[in-house]
């Protein structure tokens, strides 16, 4: 199939049309479709591995055509082993999200355009070999994303949405500033024309260009460097930026944090390696010890943030933040265990955390709460294990995944990490190790408070607000399980013979590590 | 005889105003006045569109100039007042027994807008932003029922009255000064006389041309008139207020620093065209005055006036109002880059500036209708009423915002382009940071449309929002703002061979 990553793009586009055009009393309909059509670029996605090529480290499957010529604009996509697997996890999430939305009751036709809308933004964003149109994709997603937090979220969702939108923009337009600062300066390297196109800001020697701004001299690429770090540090969220985060997570509905915790922010590290790494390698080298810091301090903040949680969701949503400063820690060590590990646990997160999202909307769908401790001080949840089994055991896969536990994929790329950060950086690993540490202890005492003990679950009255003892909680159904299966089937598989997932990528880290050494 | 072929289109507008007011005393029909005003400006187009292509020439002995620039802005000028005759044809602001004085006045704006980008000699600018002007008093207050629109229109008055006389008395010294009022001569004038020799008079001359034009622009600190105004003057007039007087302030600017202040360097218009880097096509400044710097200063100082206030406003037409002071912000950062691509720029969003604020302005003026006000509590859950009209308006302000794919972004972008072009990293950022701002505001109307339960109840029944017609408008609005997002190539060509200034003779 030919333009296979445009069709992998932009085809939700015509899902989101012909849902625009359906009645809106058929809404049980506009679900079946949305799921029809996300299910395309999820088969796309793995016609796309077939014919992949992993031995090979350049784009592959390139489209390539003039955009905007006033600006030397491409439309210009391409997928590598940097891209390849998150390109698969877009398409999965966005797949398993449709049916993690199916109890959308609220402007059904408007919910799911938005969600194929994010999914263009998303996929976009993977594939674009042109800056221009990477930002682009970037921004395109602001807008779904508010919608869908702002309109279908939870009690305070127009701080929530409005917090994540200014949060975002704010990091974009420096992004903005920075790439059209590495825009004017690559005519000078580049025949005295102009270029977006990522390959050919490659190639420049930005050590021969200063900017003099306010009377002192600075190196372009080490100013940009920063600029671009902003645009992409909000989205990962790296500390001190992650603030947006858990108030998006705690209202966006189920799906929203599904996608939000399993693709977006892995963009804000896809961002570093695909960007500062590869067009900026001398400011990488020099840079590389912050990235450690903000990684390491990433980890164990958010692992403290998360043990003093009394929201299950938002106690996920800070364990999001811990894990991410995984992903930069291994990154900036530049080994290739490191770096592996750290796209590796960027697909793993994906996995868990969406898993995650999904069990806490399970559970909030059938208690309408969300307190591990509730405001008057006694435990929400408690003993779901009798009544509930299969949650519990789906739960314990996703809480192990998460935890680093052998035979589960947190366990590969974590390990991995630390494997290549160690010889690097030794005091620093070992303050970051302390992280796992904490990690176990706030979700094993989750479990321990949510799952274990007397049966002594509250459900929160939808009409009155107030809590009483529930009786019985409903197992999982088929349609949950659509939606966590496969997400627990890959932790399981990752967890076990990573090889295949490894191999995918190997060859292009390896040469991005040459580039920036 | 060949002067007088330039000035054919505003003779022509002028005489379909003439024809309008009068022909209204026994015509009363709303159809047949509307229609005879859009028959006066297609013709006034038309007439301008057979003129592209004709070679850059002055006329009327030096006091007007006939250039693709020019032409640019009146064309611009007679589709902005078109657009203002359409959305004020359903509008319920404009009372019957006055519609007939109503499009005559909007026709002579239109004249009076034309003469503001093609003149060549202070007097004859002059001339053309008093009568602009003094139209804009009469139709800031048309509404004289009205507290609030009698309160802008007096408003509008004294600061209009205050920046003329300013405007004038920076003129008359340019005159003592210099000897000379035509722009082309004035250049001529600081070429050949030596920097240290001006006397510190010219410039304080030139910042007072400037206050003067800076009105016109709503640039700070000449900008306090504008939320009131626009508050207070029927919704469909401010919507032209906001683009029209605006766009036609930004061509005398331009061309009155870029003639009179500036030197072309050799060839910088065909480097631009084969993709040289920005920041060598550019100008050379005439004379010791730092103009650009200045202009700097204040296109800050206004991009943070407008956004700052607006952060807090409740009523739309005010946040909008704000909103345009703080494009007049962005807009001037083109001019002070001193570059061709900054005109380029300016020249582009001014266009796209039109599709997005004239549409924003329109809703708000329906709502008006409608619901009663324009406040944000009118517009709370318009989306479960009314979809189209909140989506329609959603664009309209993300475009405003500048986030892609929407035509704004495409401006905004080429406005940073200029700027970073020229290595104006830190004020590059400063707008940045305005337009993050900008956010906040904007999408405190998306809120309320779409976030919030309604509040204000609806009238029952077939509403000015049901017309087939408006929608179809407003639709045709939203068009080019996903367009010019997308494909702003023919755009783009086409403005450069607008921004071609015609400089000497």
């Amino acid at each position: 199939m030919s333009h296979i990553l445009s069709w992998l793009t932009f085809f939700p586009l015509i899902g989101a049309v012909v849902i625009a055009f359906m009645p809106s009393r058929m809404d049980s309909l506009v679900k079946w479709v949305a799921a029809a059509t996300m299910a395309v670029p999820l088969v796309l996605a793995a016609q796309l591995l077939g014919m992949f090529d992993q031995s090979s480290t350049a784009f592959q499957l390139v489209e390539q055509y003039d955009w905007i010529s006033s600006f030397n604009i491409q439309y210009h996509l391409g997928v590598d082993g940097l891209s390849i697997l998150m390109v698969l996890l877009t398409a999965l999430i966005s797949f398993l999200a449709i049916f993690a939305s199916w109890n959308i009751k609220k402007m059904v036709k408007g919910y799911f355009i938005m969600l194929m809308l994010l999914h263009v933004g998303m996929m976009g964003c993977f594939l674009a070999l042109d800056f221009f149109l990477f930002f682009v994709f970037w921004e395109v997603m602001l807008i779904p994303m508010y919608f869908l937090i702002g309109i279908w979220g939870g009690e305070k969702k127009e701080y929530a949405a409005i917090k994540f939108f200014l949060y975002t923009m704010f990091g974009g337009v420096f992004m903005l500033i920075g790439m059209l600062a590495l825009y004017f300066f690559s005519a000078d390297a580049n025949g005295g024309v102009s270029t977006f196109n990522f390959l050919e800001l490659a190639k420049v020697d930005w050590s021969q260009f200063k900017v003099a701004i306010f009377g002192s001299q600075f190196a372009v690429d080490k100013l940009v460097w920063w600029f671009l770090f902003l645009g992409f540090a909000v989205k990962v969220p790296v500390w001190p930026f992650h603030t947006w985060l858990p108030w998006a997570h705690v209202q966006a509905p189920t799906a929203v944090s599904i996608i939000l915790a399993g693709v977006l922010l892995k963009l804000g590290t896809y961002g570093f390696l695909r960007v500062n790494y590869q067009l900026l390698p001398d400011a990488t080298l020099a840079f590389k010890y912050a990235l450690v810091i903000l990684g390491v301090i990433g980890v164990i903040y958010g692992a403290f943030c998360a043990l003093a949680q009394k929201d299950l969701k938002k106690l996920v949503a800070y364990s999001s933040v811990s894990h991410m400063g995984y992903v930069l820690v291994g990154m900036a060590v530049l080994t290739p265990a490191g770096i592996q590990g750290a796209v590796l646990q960027m697909f793993n997160h994906g996995l868990s955390a969406a898993m995650m999202f999904m069990l806490v909307g399970v559970l909030y769908d059938r208690l309408h709460h969300r307190y591990i401790v509730t405001p008057e001080g006694k435990l929400g949840f408690g003993g779901i294990a009798q009544k509930a089994p299969w949650i519990t055991a789906i739960w314990m896969v996703a809480v192990f995944a998460g935890m680093g536990l052998p035979g589960l994929n947190g366990f590969i790329s974590e390990a991995l990490i630390f494997l290549g950060s160690f010889p690097v950086y030794r005091t620093e690993t070992v303050i970051m190790s302390i992280g796992i540490v904490l990690g176990a202890a706030y979700l094993l005492w989750m479990v321990q408070r949510v799952f274990l003990g007397p049966f002594t679950t509250l459900h929160k009255d939808t009409s009155t607000g107030a809590l009483h003892a529930a009786h019985e909680i409903q197992e999982i159904t088929g349609r949950e399980l659509i939606v966590l299966a496969p997400l627990g089937a890959l932790c399981l598989w990752v967890g076990v013979y990573p090889q295949p997932f490894i191999n995918l990528m190997k060859n292009t880290l390896n040469q991005l590590i040459e580039v920036v050494k | 005889m060949r002067s007088l072929f330039y000035v054919s289109p505003p003779l022509l507008l002028s005489f379909f105003s003439v024809f309008v007011l009068i022909a209204g005393l026994w015509i009363r029909n709303h159809a047949f006045l509307v229609g005879t005003s859009l028959l006066g400006l297609g013709g006034t187009a038309g007439l301008y569109l057979s003129m592209i292509g004709k070679p850059a020439q002055d006329a009327f002995a030096g006091m007007l100039i006939f250039d693709h620039f020019g032409l640019f802005f009146s064309v611009f000028s007679v589709l902005v007042i078109a657009l203002g005759v359409i959305v004020s044809a359903r509008s319920r602001e404009i009372k019957e027994d006055r519609r007939s004085e109503y499009y005559s006045i909007l026709l002579a704006l239109c004249t009076g807008l034309i003469f503001m980008g093609i003149s060549n000699h202070l007097l004859m600018a002059y001339l053309a932003v008093e009568t602009v002007s003094i139209l804009s008093y009469t139709l800031a207050g048309f509404n004289r029922e009205r507290n609030v629109s009698v309160e802008a229109s007096m408003k509008y008055v004294v600061y209009g009255s205050m920046a003329s006389a300013i405007m004038v008395y920076g003129i008359s010294l340019l005159f003592g000064v210099t000897g000379e009022l035509e722009m082309t001569g004035l250049r001529e004038f600081f070429a050949k006389t030596p920097a240290d020799q001006l006397p510190h008079l010219t410039w304080i001359a030139v910042l007072l041309i400037f206050a003067g034009m800076g009105y016109k622009i709503s640039a700070a600190p000449m900008h306090m008139w504008t939320p009131d105004v626009y508050e207070g003057a029927p919704t469909p007039v401010s919507a032209m207020f906001s683009v029209a007087p605006k766009a036609a302030g930004f061509a005398l600017l331009v061309r009155f620093l870029v003639t009179a202040f500036t030197q072309p360097i050799e060839g910088s218009m065909e480097a631009l065209a084969t993709g040289i880097p920005v920041s060598q096509a550019s100008f050379n400044l005439v004379g010791n005055f730092n103009w650009p710097l200045f202009l700097m200063a204040s296109s800050g100082l206004t991009m943070f006036m407008g956004n700052l206030a607006a952060l807090s406003q409740v009523s739309i037409k005010r946040i909008l109002a704000y909103s345009s002071i703080a494009h007049a912000g962005y807009m001037l950062m083109g001019i002070s880059t001193q570059s061709t691509a900054g005109i380029y720029a300016i020249l582009f969003y001014v266009m796209v500036y039109c599709f997005m604020n004239i549409g924003a302005f329109w809703i708000a003026s329906k709502v008006d209708d409608v619901m009663g006000g324009d406040h944000l509590k009118h517009f709370r859950g318009l989306v479960s009423r009314k979809p189209f009209y909140a989506i329609s308006m959603a664009v309209f302000l993300f475009s405003l915002v500048g986030i892609p794919p929407f035509a704004g972004f495409m401006g905004k972008l080429y406005l940073f382009r200029a700027v970073i072009g020229r290595e104006m990293y830190f004020f590059g950022l400063i707008a940045a940071i305005n337009s993050v701002i900008s956010l906040y505001y904007y999408m405190k109307i998306v809120k309320a449309m779409f976030f919030d339960a309604p509040e204000v109840e609806m009238p029952a029944g077939k509403t000015a929002f049901d017309s087939r017609l408006t929608m179809t408008f407003i639709a045709l609005l939203v068009i080019p703002n996903i367009m010019f997002g997308l494909f702003t190539d023919p755009l783009m060509a086409l403005i450069s061979e607008a921004a071609r200034i015609f400089t000497g003779s």
